[in-house]
C-alpha cells in the first residue's frame, strides 16, 4: 500500500513535467482524483482494510491526496499564467464582435424630454382618447357648429349618421375633460397623436403629435404663463434661449398668444397658448373670479426638425431605418 | 388678406423710410400674423428702370407681329425699341426699361441683365415693360399702361413700387378685413390720426316708401337690409388708380361699378352687391329659398337651393344668395345704366351654412360668416355712392330705403382693476389703459370704488363685435401694452396632487428594454384599409369587427382606423427591404382602436409588436445562411418580461398568418397577454416580403394587470446549493416547460433549465434527450448528498408515472 501511494506520487510527478496545456492536465487530474481515478480507488479500498491498519493509511493517503491536488493546481495556475504570458497579438482595429444597436424614434426622445421637464415643472402626465367626441374637440371649447374658427383645425370625421365623433385635431378636448373630473389647483400635461384633414408638404403631416398644458389656480396669470414657458423652453432649447409671446387667437383662451423661442438665431413658433378662457372655467364648475388658469399646446414634429435639424417633416412617419438610426 | 402699404398710407400716416420687416413684426406682435412681406419694385434700378412715353410706333419691316416704338423717356434722344406687345398706343405712358436693367425672363422666370439686340434685323436698345418682366405678376399679355398724368423720365419705383403684407387674420375679427380696420390697429400701434375715405352725405333720412320696397321675411338672419337706386351710371373699365388698388391685393378688375362694390368692402370690410336695375321684376323680399328653387349664380353655375338659404329674390325668382353672390340673372353689365345698391347684414351662421352647403367661399361670405356690424352698411352705401358719382358719373340719389330691424348694440362692460392685473401679472397705470383703448376706440370711464379697487367702465366701438366680457378687453390692454413687458414668474400655488400613471411608466420601461436589445422603435400611421387587413386578419373576424371607418378621406389608403398594429410592422419591414436594410427588428408601441358595445368611443388599446425579419448576424454583422426562427423572437420577450419580474408560460396556438407549431400564445396567470409566431410564408408574399419574419404582440393593459405592484423581497438562502445535471428521454408529445414545472414543484429545486435538445443517433424515435441543468437548495438547512438523491428519485418516479420521462445514462 504505502509503495503502491508513493509509485503513484512519482509516477503523477514525472507525467506532469511533460504536461504543457490544461487540457492534459484535466485529463490527469481525472485519472488520479476521478470518480475511477487511481488515488480514488486507493481510498475507497482502505475501508477493507483491518482497523490497526486504516487509521494509518487513511492518513497516509489523505495526505497524498492534498498534496497532489496542491501540485496540480498550482501546476494549473503556471500553465494559464504562461498561456497569458504568450498570447499572439491581435489587430486591435479590427472591429468587435457585432452587437445590434436599437434606439428610440426621435419623436418618443423628444416627447419624453418635454415630459421630463414638465414633470419637474410639477406637471401631471395624463392621456386622453384619439377618437373624440366632436363636443369635446369643439363645442365645448367655444368652437360652436358653423363658426369660422373651426376652419382653424381641419377635421377627419368618422362615419356617422351625424358629425359627432372625429378624430381630434388637438389635444385640447382633454382640457375638458380634465377639469370635468378634478377640482383646482390643476397641473397636467397631455401628449397624444392627433389628426389634421390637410395634404402633406415639408412641414405638414396629417398625424401629428402634441403636449397640452393646463394649470389652474387661485390667481395664474399671463406671467405665471410667460414664465412657465420660458423656463420649459430653457430647459428644451438651451439655457440661453429666449422667448416672445404674441398676439393670437384661440376660442377657448384669452388673452390668446403665440409662443415663439429664439433657437440657433431663428425666432420659432412653438406653441399656441393663453389663458384659459372664463366660460370654460365656468362650465367645469369652478369660480372664475376666484380660479384662473392658463392652456398651452405644442406641436412635437416642429419640435424636434429644430432640434435635430430635420428639413422635411414626412421623414418622421416613413420610418426608413437610415433616418431613426441616426438618432 | 393682403394688404398694400401704399393703400393703407391714405388712411393712416407711416413714417417715412418705415422699415417695413420692423413694421410687420410690430403688427404681429401686437395685433394679427404677418406672413409675408412682398417688396414691389426694391430692385428696380431708379435709374434704368423709368416712366416713359410712346411717342411714335411704325412697322418692323421684316415682322408682321413686331412694332418699333419710340419712346421719349425724358432724355434729349429718344429711343426706338422693337415691341411685340398687342396694346401698344401713342401717347400711352409705360414702364422702361434701359440697357443694364436687371429685369425677369417671363420665360425662365430668372433675373437677367437686359442688353442691347438686334431682334429681326432692328436694333433694341431697351424694352417696354409687362408685369411679368417688373416680377410683379406672371401677367405677360401685355405691356403695364401706367395712368395717363404720369410724369416721365422718373424711377418707375416711385409709381408702382409698393409692400404688400400677407396679414393672417383672427376668425373673430371681422373688422380687420379691410384697409380701414387695419389703419386702425396701426394707428393705435403708432399713436396716429385716421384719414376716413370721402363719403356721399345722404342728406335725407332713409324713405322706405319708394318705387322698390323691400320686405325682410325673417329678421333673424337679416338684421338690415340697406337699397339704394343709383341712376345713369355708365358702366366701363375702372380709372387706372382703382385698377391699381384692387390689383395689388391679387383682385382683378371686372367694371367701374362691380369694381367699386368691390374696392369699398377691401376698405370697409362691408360686401355690397349691385343689382341691374331694370333686370329686377317688382320689389325685393329677403326670404328664405323655395325647396329646389334654381339660381344661377355670378360665376355661371347653376345651383339648387335649400329651404335653409337665404336669397334675395323679386316679384318672381331669386335674384341673389344673400351675403353669399350675386345671381347672373340681375348682372351689371356694359349695357347697365341703373343699380340697385344693396347693403345688408345677414347672418353670421346662415351665411356659412349655405356657403359650406354649395361649396361656394366668396369674398363676401368669409366676411358674413365672421359676424359684421349692423352700423357698417349705411357707412358702405355712402361710400360707394361717393365713389359712383365721381367714376361712373352716376346722378346723386336723394334717397334709399333702410330696413334695419336689430340694430346691434355694442353694452358696457364693467373691468375691475382687481382683475386686471392678476390675470396679466403686472400693473398698467390708468392713464395707461385709458390711452391705450381710448386709441382703439373703446370709451374708457375709470372710478376708485375703494381702498384697493378700481372700477373701468368700458365701451367698445361699434366696429368691434368680438368684445364681450371683461377679459377681451384685458387682452386688447396687455396686446397693446406689450407682451415683451410682462414679467416671469412661476405658478406660486400649492402642487396638485400626483396621479401614479403605471401604464404610462410601463410602456416607457417596455420602450427602453427593446431598444437596449437592439431593436429599432418605429411610429406608424393609425390609419388604413381593409384590403391591407385582409391580408392578416381572417375574413370571419373581419366580418366580425365594427370599424372606426372615416367620413372624409385624404387617400383611399387610410380609410379606417386600425385594430392591429401586425400590418404597420410588415410594410415597414417591406419597405426597409426595398431601401436596402436585410437584418431588421423593429417594434412599435401604439393604440388600436376596437369597437365597443354601445357605440361609443373606440376601445383605445396599447399594445406592443415587433418583429425581426432576416438571417442570424456573423461576428462582423453580416447575415450569415441560418435564418431567424421563433427562439430568436421569444429570446427578446423573455428578456422583456424578465426585467419586469414576469415569468410566462408559452403554449402552441394558431393564429391567421402564423406557420402552426411554431406560435405560441403568451401565458401568464391564465391571462393571455400576446403571442410569438412565425409569419407565414403565405402572408410574407401578400406584404411582398421574402425572408423569415418573426412577430410577437404584447397586450400593455394586461401585462400591467399582472405586475406585482410592488417587488416582493426573496430571501436569500444561506445555505449552499447542490447542481446537478441530469439527462433525461423526453417522449415528443411533452414539452420541455411541463417538466420543467414537474421539478420546480419540488420545494428542494431552486431552478431546472434546460442547455441541450437532441434527437439522432442512439435516441430512440419517439424521444428528444433533454439535458437539465438542476439547482437543490434549501432555506433551512445544508443538504446531503443524500437529500438530494432522494429527491431526485422522487421527481423521477413522478416523471415515469406523469410522462414516462425516464433518465439516460
Amino acid at each position: 500500500m504505502q509503495n503502491n501511494l508513493a509509485d503513484l506520487e512519482k509516477n503523477t510527478l514525472d507525467k506532469l513535467t511533460s504536461i504543457n496545456n490544461t487540457q492534459e492536465l484535466s485529463e490527469l487530474r481525472t485519472q488520479l482524483l476521478g470518480r475511477n481515478g487511481e488515488l480514488t480507488q486507493i481510498l475507497r479500498s482502505i475501508g477493507d482494510l483491518d482497523a490497526n491498519e486504516r487509521k494509518l493509511a487513511g492518513q497516509v493517503s489523505n495526505a497524498l491526496k492534498k498534496k497532489l491536488e496542491q501540485v496540480l493546481d498550482q501546476k494549473n495556475t503556471d500553465l494559464v499564467s504562461a498561456q497569458l504570458a504568450n498570447l499572439e497579438s491581435l489587430d486591435v482595429s479590427l472591429p468587435g464582435k457585432y452587437k445590434p444597436i436599437g434606439r428610440l424614434h426621435p419623436i418618443t426622445q423628444t416627447l419624453r424630454h418635454i415630459l421630463d421637464v414638465l414633470r419637474r415643472l410639477g406637471f401631471t402626465v395624463v392621456e386622453g382618447p384619439e377618437v373624440e367626441l366632436s363636443a369635446y374637440n369643439f363645442d365645448k371649447l367655444r368652437i360652436p357648429e358653423n363658426h369660422p374658427a373651426r376652419d382653424m383645425w381641419d377635421t377627419f370625421w368618422i362615419d356617422k349618421e351625424d358629425e359627432s365623433m372625429l378624430l381630434r385635431t388637438h389635444t385640447s378636448p382633454m382640457q375638458i375633460r380634465y377639469m370635468e373630473t378634478h377640482e383646482p389647483p390643476i397641473r397636467v400635461a397631455v401628449p397624444g397623436r392627433c389628426y389634421r384633414y390637410e395634404a402633406t408638404d415639408m412641414t405638414h403631416e396629417w398625424m401629428l403629435q402634441q403636449v397640452e398644458l393646463l394649470a389652474i389656480d387661485k390667481g395664474i396669470s399671463l406671467a405665471d404663463l410667460k414664465g412657465t414657458l420660458h423656463e420649459f423652453a430653457r430647459q428644451i432649447f438651451g439655457s440661453d434661449s429666449e422667448v416672445m409671446l404674441r398676439n393670437s387667437y384661440f376660442p377657448f383662451v384669452e388673452p390668446g398668444v403665440e409662443l415663439a423661442v429664439k433657437f440657433r438665431g431663428k425666432w420659432l413658433e412653438i406653441m399656441g397658448a393663453g389663458m384659459v378662457h372664463p366660460e370654460i372655467i365656468e362650465n367645469a364648475g369652478y369660480d372664475s373670479s376666484v380660479y384662473t388658469g392658463f392652456a398651452a399646446g405644442m406641436g412635437i414634429e416642429r419640435i424636434a426638425m429644430a432640434v435635430y435639424e430635420v428639413d422635411d417633416i414626412r421623414h418622421f412617419y416613413t420610418n426608413d431605418l437610415r433616418f431613426l438610426s441616426q438618432f | 388678406m393682403l394688404v398694400s402699404l401704399k393703400w393703407l398710407n391714405t388712411y393712416v400716416t407711416l413714417p417715412t423710410n418705415i422699415d417695413v420687416d420692423k413694421f410687420a413684426e410690430t403688427l404681429t406682435m401686437a395685433s394679427a400674423e404677418v406672413d409675408a412681406v412682398i417688396k414691389i419694385g426694391k430692385e428696380w434700378d431708379p435709374s434704368l428702370v423709368i416712366t416713359a412715353e410712346i411717342v411714335a410706333i411704325d412697322k418692323h419691316p421684316n415682322a408682321d407681329r413686331l412694332r418699333l416704338a419710340t419712346v421719349n423717356y425724358g432724355a434729349e434722344d429718344n429711343q426706338q425699341v422693337v415691341c411685340g406687345a398687342p396694346n401698344l398706343s401713342i401717347g400711352q405712358k409705360v414702364a422702361f426699361g434701359r440697357e443694364g436693367s436687371e429685369l425677369t425672363n417671363p420665360q425662365t422666370g430668372k433675373k437677367q441683365k437686359l442688353k442691347a439686340n438686334k431682334i429681326r434685323g432692328i436694333t433694341s436698345a431697351g424694352m417696354i415693360l409687362s408685369e411679368a418682366e417688373l416680377g410683379i405678376s406672371d401677367s405677360h399679355d401685355g405691356i403695364i399702361e401706367l395712368a395717363t398724368d404720369t410724369p416721365i423720365g422718373l424711377p418707375l419705383q416711385d409709381h408702382l413700387g409698393d409692400t404688400i403684407l400677407d396679414i393672417h387674420i383672427w376668425p373673430n375679427r371681422p373688422d380687420m378685413m379691410s384697409m380701414i380696420g387695419i389703419a386702425r390697429e396701426v394707428s393705435a400701434i403708432l399713436n396716429n390720426t385716421i384719414q376716413h375715405p370721402l363719403k356721399y352725405d345722404l342728406e335725407t333720412s332713409a324713405n322706405n316708401n319708394q318705387k322698390i320696397k323691400v320686405v325682410i321675411e325673417n329678421e333673424d338672419l337679416c338684421s338690415r337690409y340697406i337699397a339704394t337706386i343709383v341712376k345713369n351710371v355708365s358702366v366701363g373699365p375702372s380709372p387706372e388708380w382703382l385698377q391699381e388698388r384692387l390689383k395689388s391685393i391679387g383682385q382683378r378688375p371686372i367694371n367701374n361699378v362691380v369694381d367699386i362694390t368691390n374696392y369699398v368692402m377691401f376698405e370697409l370690410v362691408q360686401p355690397l352687391h349691385a343689382f341691374d336695375l331694370d333686370k329686377i321684376n317688382g320689389n325685393i323680399t329677403v326670404r328664405p329659398a323655395h325647396k329646389d328653387e334654381p339660381l344661377q349664380t355670378l360665376d355661371d353655375l347653376d345651383r339648387t337651393l335649400t329651404t335653409e338659404m337665404l336669397v334675395i329674390a323679386d316679384d318672381y325668382q331669386p335674384i341673389a344668395l344673400a351675403g353669399v353672390m350675386g345671381g347672373k340673372n340681375t348682372e351689371v353689365t356694359e349695357s347697365t345704366t341703373n343699380i340697385l345698391l344693396e347693403a345688408a347684414r345677414f347672418d353670421a351662421v346662415s351665411v356659412r351654412r349655405t356657403s359650406n352647403k354649395l361649396a361656394l367661399r366668396s369674398e363676401a361670405s368669409s366676411r358674413f360668416e365672421r359676424g359684421l356690424s349692423s352700423h357698417l352698411a349705411l357707412d358702405a352705401t355712402k361710400r360707394a355712392i361717393q365713389l359712383f358719382i365721381e367714376i361712373t358719373g352716376a346722378t346723386p340719389p336723394d334717397n334709399y330705403v333702410d330696413i334695419h330691424p336689430n340694430p346691434n348694440k355694442n353694452h358696457e362692460i364693467q373691468l375691475t382693476r382687481t382683475r386686471v392685473d392678476t390675470l396679466i401679472g403686472f400693473h398698467i397705470s390708468t392713464t395707461e389703459i385709458t390711452s391705450i383703448l381710448e386709441n382703439l376706440g373703446f370709451t374708457v370711464k375709470s372710478t376708485i370704488i375703494n381702498d384697493t379697487d378700481e372700477l373701468f367702465i368700458v365701451k367698445a366701438p361699434w366696429w368691434r363685435t368680438d368684445i364681450t366680457i371683461p377679459d377681451d378687453v384685458i387682452e386688447e390692454i396687455v396686446r397693446l401694452a406689450g407682451y415683451d413687458r410682462l414679467p416671469e414668474s412661476a405658478i406660486s400655488g400649492q402642487i396638485p396632487a400626483w396621479e401614479p400613471d403605471n401604464k404610462l411608466v410601463l410602456r416607457e420601461e417596455l420602450r427602453d428594454s427593446l431598444v437596449k436589445m437592439g431593436w429599432q422603435e418605429v411610429i406608424t400611421y393609425s390609419l388604413t384599409t381593409e384590403e391591407v387587413l385582409e391580408k392578416i386578419l381572417p375574413s370571419d373576424e373581419l366580418a366580425s369587427i365594427n370599424f372606426f371607418r372615416l367620413k372624409n378621406t385624404l387617400s383611399s389608403d387610410r380609410e379606417i382606423l386600425r385594430p392591429t398594429l401586425r400590418h404597420s410592422i410588415l410594410e415597414t419591414i417591406e419597405r426597409n427591404i426595398r431601401l436596402g436594410a436585410n437584418n431588421i427588428a423593429i417594434f412599435e408601441i401604439a393604440s388600436v382602436y376596437l369597437s365597443q358595445k354601445d357605440n361609443s368611443l373606440p376601445n383605445e388599446k396599447a399594445l406592443v409588436t415587433g418583429a425581426i425579419s432576416g438571417f442570424e448576424i456573423n461576428r462582423w454583422g453580416q447575415p450569415t445562411s441560418k435564418p431567424l426562427d421563433f427562439f430568436d423572437a421569444k429570446g427578446t420577450v423573455e428578456n422583456l418580461l424578465e426585467n419586469l419580474d414576469i415569468k410566462a408560460n408559452y403554449e402552441h396556438s394558431e393564429i391567421f398568418g402564423f406557420v402552426n407549431g411554431r406560435t405560441a400564445k403568451i401565458v401568464i396567470n391564465d391571462t393571455i397577454i400576446g403571442f410569438i409566431g412565425e409569419v407565414s410564408s403565405e402572408t410574407l408574399s401578400q406584404f411582398g416580403i421574402s425572408q423569415p419574419t418573426i412577430l410577437f404582440e404584447l397586450e400593455v393593459e394586461n401585462l400591467l394587470n399582472q405586475l406585482a405592484l410592488q417587488k416582493e423581497f426573496l430571501p436569500i438562502s444561506k445555505f449552499p446549493s447542490v447542481q446537478q445535471d441530469l439527462s433525461l428521454l423526453v417522449p415528443h408529445s411533452v414539452s420541455v416547460g411541463e417538466v420543467q414545472t414537474v421539478f420546480k414543484n419540488s420545494k428542494l429545486v431552486s431552478s431546472a433549465e434546460p442547455f441541450d435538445v437532441y434527437t439522432g443517433d442512439g435516441i430512440e424515435k419517439e424521444y428528444r434527450a433533454v439535458a437539465l441543468n438542476i439547482n437543490y437548495q434549501s432555506m433551512e438547512r445544508t443538504l446531503s448528498k443524500e437529500d438530494v438523491e432522494k429527491e431526485q428519485t422522487k421527481i423521477l418516479v413522478q416523471l415515469q408515472k406523469l410522462y414516462n420521462i425516464r433518465p439516460r445514462f
